[in-house]
């Protein structure tokens, strides 16, 4: 009797990762606890124990194949303590679909965008990395710009959007911060009311409510309160929405409360093109702005990052409201939540739009 | 780190008559800017709220008298003597207080809510502790450009128990914010005694748990005020992180205007009053110093009705906003 290895998951949201490496081959005898594998995804790495003891029996799929499917067949142990008379050859991954990830492959048409200048190629990019380069980007161009939050720094990030940062732009401007988000909040905007451009990173926004006195008593009142003196141009941003089965603590979606505070811009970007631009523009912007990613869409590629395009401007109907009142588009579901809201979409047979 | 300038530590004895005297003008002049401050809301020229600083001058005073340009100060909703130890305009001050748009914030933040960037001032801030993260931010961007100054935040003893001024604390020490924290402890948070309110009611232990250093200093003696201060900026100034200043005060008026006064007794007012007033404390120094006459008082009194005269003509003459601006400044132009 076998016991049938199955591609474990990595973290709620993974859906495929990559068989990086066998540890162990057929007519191994394994035990409960033995290292057999390591998987990756673009977050994280892990090693895979066996849960029981045997002799592998048969490795089906190959090391290095990628898009493993969570839950798909990866290997075979017999039960019993003896080696299996005659081991199954090795199976080629037939089942999967190794997904070749090149930086050049380039696409030709994605979307009609008025403003994409002519020429305009597309990379593959996650939305994560895309991200990622958003801050990078902005960070060599402008040194006022840093970034705060918990665990970006040495640990990379928790949902490794800051990946690398550290050891490009060092302590100084990559600061991990203890878990404190009322206070460093308060840090950050008063800071930016000084003259640098904080990026605040929150874990989640759910944990942001610990902050959103600073965001809005702070943040965005004080241009007003002040006349115009004091501007704080500030991105507070990390996944916010629904993920996969954290309870309801860690699933809310704030972007009406936040859209309904005058100072404040909101933005939820939904691929990396759109992710990388807005950030761009984010950071730059002279205002406080909140910006709602989405946890299940970092690792998502959705649509490609343009290679070159300065920056997106802000526009009317992607969650970016600059004048909540001129908005008129009511999307029922936007940033990461339109994933989600797909099949809504096709049963009301139309763009989603409510006007 | 280079940095470009240095506190220098200020002993008791060593103010001079020239300082002295300004001590005593500048506090003179934010005891009669409040008293009008009072009557004009009596009037019904101030609306809202009005915290008035009766009580607490040497504070303000013998704070800004160590502070180097670039140095920033922030405090909380009882703001308009740091404002005038700024050196705002007492002008700008008092119509802002009245709501009208030569009102240093233009009419649109009130009592609470003026600025100065050019004086280093960061405000004025409406919510209970909100200015120390603030003001930690504050520091966080003087050590982030290494530009030698010092960040002083100011709170009272009722946001001495606030979160966030604990996680600030945290912060500032952990990664040696060059800040100085100003406990004005009045000893009242609206009519909550520090008794009544605060397991630890010496503030200045507040910081032990974060190896913060902290003093007891006699916030009703400028001159205490002044050598403890300097003391405190050198240590943050020199790279040795944040300092706690706990200035035992009293404050004599209400918590705002409409305070029914059952918290405490007259006679404790008085007694305070009587005893241990910063004007008078400083009158009697000089005084006994042979520093200054009669005449010298007559005529830092006049100059300093004068300019009080004139503040509350222009906060009285000086027009309502217009409402097209409820709609500026809420959002600043993107440059494209």
């Amino acid at each position: 009797m076998s016991v049938d290895i199955l591609m474990p998951a990595l973290s709620p949201t993974m859906e495929e990762g990559t068989l990086a490496k066998w540890h162990v081959k057929v007519g191994d005898t394994v035990k409960a606890g033995d290292v057999i594998a390591e998987i990756e995804t673009d977050k994280a790495t892990m090693e895979v124990e066996a849960v029981d003891e045997g002799v592998i029996e048969a490795l089906l799929v190959e090391a290095g194949t990628e898009g493993v499917k969570v839950n798909s067949l990866i290997a075979r142990l017999s039960g019993e303590n003896t080696a299996s008379a005659s081991a199954p050859e090795p199976v080629q991954a037939a089942r999967v679909e190794p997904r070749a990830v090149s930086p050049s492959t380039t696409v030709q048409t994605v979307l009609a965008d008025p403003e994409l200048p002519e020429g305009t190629t597309f990379i593959k990019q996650t939305v994560r990395d895309a991200l990622r380069d958003a801050m990078a980007e902005e960070m060599r161009a402008d040194d006022r710009v840093y970034l705060m939050g918990e665990e970006v720094a040495q640990y990379q990030g928790a949902y490794k959007v800051s990946r690398d940062l550290l050891q490009e732009f060092g302590p100084r401007r990559v600061i991990d911060t203890p878990i404190t988000e009322h206070g460093f909040a308060g840090l950050g905007v008063g800071s930016a009311m000084a003259g640098l451009k904080p990026i605040v990173e929150f874990m989640t926004w759910n944990f942001a409510m610990q902050a959103i006195d600073q965001i809005i008593n702070s943040a965005a009142k004080t241009l007003y309160m002040s006349g115009g003196q004091i501007k704080s141009s500030i991105v507070f941003r990390g996944p916010n929405g629904a993920a996969s089965r954290v309870g309801a603590q860690h699933s809310q979606d704030y972007s009406a409360w936040y859209a309904n505070v005058p100072g404040l811009k909101v933005v939820a970007p939904y691929d990396a093109a759109d992710a990388k631009g807005l950030l761009k523009a984010a950071i730059r912007d002279p205002n406080p702005v909140v910006f709602l990613e989405h946890e299940m869409m970092y690792g998502g590629r959705v649509r490609r990052a343009p290679d070159r395009r300065p920056y997106c401007t802000h526009r009317q109907g992607q969650g970016t409201p600059p004048r909540p009142a001129r908005n008129h588009h009511r999307p029922f579901a936007h940033g990461g939540l339109g994933s989600q809201g797909g099949g809504a979409v096709d049963a009301r047979g139309d763009r989603g739009r409510g006007d | 780190m280079a940095r470009a300038r240095k506190s220098v530590e200020v002993a008791k004895t060593a103010n001079s008559q020239k300082d002295l005297l300004k001590f005593y003008r500048d506090m003179l002049l934010m005891r009669r800017f409040e008293e009008r401050a009072g009557q004009l809301y009596g009037m019904g020229l101030i609306g809202g709220f009005c915290h008035l600083y009766i009580g607490q001058e040497a504070i303000a005073v013998g704070m800004q008298s160590i502070q180097i340009k670039g140095d920033q100060i922030i405090t909380g909703y009882r703001d308009h003597g740091h404002m005038l130890a700024a050196g705002m305009d007492p002008r700008e001050v008092m119509a802002e207080l009245t709501g009208r748009s030569g009102g240093s914030s233009r009419g649109k933040g009130g009592s609470m809510h003026m600025f100065s960037i050019e004086r280093g001032f960061f405000g004025g801030h409406g919510i209970v502790g909100a200015q120390v993260s603030l003001g930690t931010g504050l520091a966080l961007a003087n050590q982030y450009k290494a530009n030698g100054n010092v960040a002083f935040v100011y709170f009272g003893d009722g946001a001495a128990n606030q979160g966030q001024v604990y996680e600030s604390f945290n912060m500032a020490s952990l990664w040696k914010l060059p800040v100085v924290y100003v406990v004005e402890n009045n000893q009242y948070a609206m009519g909550t005694s520090i008794e009544r309110s605060s397991s630890e009611t010496h503030l200045h232990r507040r910081g032990v748990s974060f190896n913060i250093p902290g003093e007891e200093v006699d916030g009703m003696d400028v001159e205490a005020v002044r050598e403890a201060g300097s003391r405190a900026a050198a240590h943050a100034r020199d790279g040795h992180g944040p300092y706690i200043l706990e200035m035992k005060t009293y404050r004599y008026r209400g918590h705002s205007m409409s305070d029914p006064a059952k918290y405490r007794t007259k006679e404790e007012v008085d007694e305070v009053k009587k005893t241990r007033d910063p004007i008078d404390h400083l009158r009697e120094v000089l005084d006994a110093k042979g520093w200054a006459d009669e005449a010298a008082y007559k005529a830092i009194d006049g100059e300093v009705k004068a300019i009080v005269a004139d503040a509350a003509e222009f906060a009285r003459t000086s027009p309502e906003p217009d409402p097209a601006e409820l709609y500026t400044d809420v959002y600043l132009e993107a440059a494209q």
